[in-house]
């Protein structure tokens, strides 16, 4: 279940007539009229809800001979409230575009031909900056001190305040007088 | 009742009941009152414009509401027709209690000329 869909489920059990009609619809089928008259609601309003509950996956129709019958869908009120929550967004892929646009233009922003033209105020812009720079490493290989400096500054000339960054960002880690890049998630 | 008790009387049962549904966890229904009112302010608001362009109690201003009565729900009944095409069921209830509210003022209104002055 998506993220929209566990607000819309939370918001459509969140209304005392959706969980009466439920609730009437646990003990068998019925038809419109029927719930209206049992719940002494309209049947317009009793349509109204079932539109709700339907759309969030709560009750399902067929029709029969003269009726549309509702039932009740007990598989998604069986889902634990944990299982929602440990569900990945929906929007994550938009998340993750929207990630990429603000890296892009820090980058755009902090960089000219390569260079850094400055050390962003920022952590979060100053994290973006300091992994571009780390790319410059390689994976499974120890530097040394000298040349951790050499290859920062390439990019800045300052390469003693991004070295330690990139040790406090984990980015780098150091052990004596060698330093290594640090393999992500 | 005069017309213009009618329609406060009205919006405060409307509101009275929207404020009861909503702490009893009837959210949906606390929303239909809120439309309902809306529906009786309009008309409050053509029934003030109405008097002041014809003055109270001129059959003018009568006239102009029952135009009003005829024309504004019109519209809500065109929609009302759209929703059913699309089998919009949540539209056409809000479109119906609209039209039901523009119901309750047209016998309203009969029963005020009906009442002897």
């Amino acid at each position: 279940m998506t993220e929209n869909e566990a607000i819309m489920l939370f918001k459509c059990l969140s209304d005392k007539s959706r969980l009466h009609l439920l609730k009437a619809l646990a003990m068998e089928d019925m038809y419109v009229e029927r719930l209206a008259e049992r719940l002494d609601l309209s049947a317009s309003t009793v349509s109204f809800h079932l539109k709700k509950l339907t759309e969030a996956g709560l009750v399902t129709s067929y029709k029969t001979q003269y009726y549309t019958m509702y039932s009740i869908q007990t598989g998604l009120l069986q889902t634990s409230i944990l299982d929602l929550i440990k569900e990945k967004p929906d929007d994550a892929a938009i998340q993750e575009e929207r990630e990429a646009k603000y890296r892009k233009r820090v980058v755009d922003a902090f960089f000219k031909y390569g260079k850094l033209k400055s050390i962003p105020a920022q952590r979060k812009k100053e994290r973006i900056i300091l992994e571009v720079i780390v790319d410059a490493f390689e994976f499974d290989r120890k530097y040394t001190e000298r040349e951790v400096n050499i290859m920062i500054a390439d990019f800045y000339d300052d390469f003693c305040t991004l070295r330690r960054d990139m040790i406090s960002e984990n980015l780098l880690e150091r052990s004596g007088n060698l330093y290594w890049r640090v393999k992500g998630d | 009742m005069e017309i213009r008790d009618f329609f406060e009387q009205k919006i405060s049962d409307c509101e009275l009941a929207r404020k009861r549904l909503q702490e009893e966890g009837y959210g949906d229904e606390a929303d239909f009152e809120k439309i309902k009112a809306n529906v009786y302010e309009i008309f409050n608001t053509v029934w003030s414009a109405a008097i002041k362009q014809y003055g109270a109690d001129q059959p003018g201003a009568w006239d102009f509401l029952k135009e009003k009565l005829e024309q504004i729900p019109s519209s809500w009944a065109a929609a009302y027709e759209r929703a059913k095409q699309h089998d919009d069921v949540k539209a056409m209830h809000i479109e119906s209690i609209k039209l039901s509210v523009a119901e309750d003022i047209k016998e309203n209104m009969v029963k005020t000329e009906e009442e002897p002055k």
